[in-house]
């Protein structure tokens, strides 16, 4: 923020003001006292009972696929809502590509975590993510689409 | 399946042509893709007066597209002087997949092409 402007020269405010120039953040805040409200009426440990039964139904369908590689803990308590996996001979990209082409949309790449990737000696990993918002017949959509990707690269 | 998936490009993915290394290349150059971590080694052999493309090559451990497109460019500019490899158009390289790419696949199929304008500047990747 300016404290005073002349044609030539201009002075600023101390810090921390001369870094907050323009309208504060007011709608982000009061969106964000919305969503508060939103997840505690619907209930913290509630959502997360959710997402570990969606966690627990996904495991057990995606384990039935073959040739397909799940990383991280298996208990579905020691994990956020989220799977990061691969499918032995289609790329990451090439698997979100079809997925997306059927209405699933999935993450691939390092996801920000290459490191892990090199740990793990992969490439890349697919991810698909779960939230309260999430339903076990999407789950089923998810599954039956990585079925069609592996028809369409033959493995 | 849409474009992106056609047999034709799947073909170049599974078998891909001119896969391998050059003896003694002209120009060479490492390139990744900083989104997922792919890799792609282009080398190539100028000869001649003028010097052309007489033998070009690379190693890759990519996707389907950016091995799909490195097979057809490596097909595409063997004869080609090093005005013409200047010239070629980034449109030419996503035509191949008919228009069907996303933003960041067409960071995928252009991987090839940014790797031989690297390997023309004679640098290293940055």
């Amino acid at each position: 923020m300016i404290r005073e402007v002349f044609l030539r020269e201009s002075s600023f405010k101390d810090v921390p003001y001369k870094f907050e120039a323009g309208t504060p953040s007011i709608a982000q805040v009061i969106g964000l006292g919305a969503a508060v409200d939103y997840l505690s009426e619907l209930g913290i440990e509630n959502i997360r009972r959710y997402e570990e039964g969606l966690l627990e139904y996904a495991f057990k369908k995606l384990e039935a696929i073959p040739g397909l590689t799940i990383y991280g803990p298996r208990n579905s308590g020691d994990r956020g809502g989220v799977i990061a996996f691969n499918v032995a001979g289609i790329h990451p990209h090439d698997l979100a590509t079809v997925l997306d082409q059927d209405g699933v949309a999935i993450r691939s790449g390092n996801h920000c975590a290459m490191p892990l990737h090199a740990h793990f000696k992969i490439n890349a990993s697919a991810r698909a993510s779960f939230a309260f918002y999430n339903t076990a017949a999407e789950v089923d959509v998810l599954t039956e689409s990585i079925e069609g990707a592996k028809k369409v690269f033959k493995v | 399946m849409m474009d992106i998936y056609r047999e034709e490009i799947l073909d170049h993915a599974r078998n891909p042509r001119n896969r391998g290394k050059v003896a003694d290349p002209t120009f060479e150059f490492h390139a990744s893709n900083p989104l997922c971590g792919d890799t792609l080694d282009l080398q190539i052999k100028m000869q001649g007066k003028p010097p052309k493309v007489s033998e070009i090559a690379f190693q890759a451990n990519a996707c389907t597209v950016s091995v799909a497109a490195a097979s057809m460019l490596t097909e595409k500019v063997k004869g080609m002087t090093e005005k013409e490899l200047a010239e070629l158009d980034e449109k030419d390289v996503i035509s191949w997949f008919g228009g069907s790419l996303t933003t960041s696949r067409t960071e995928c199929a252009l991987l090839p092409l940014k790797a031989l304008r690297d390997a023309l500047k004679g640098g290293e990747e940055k």
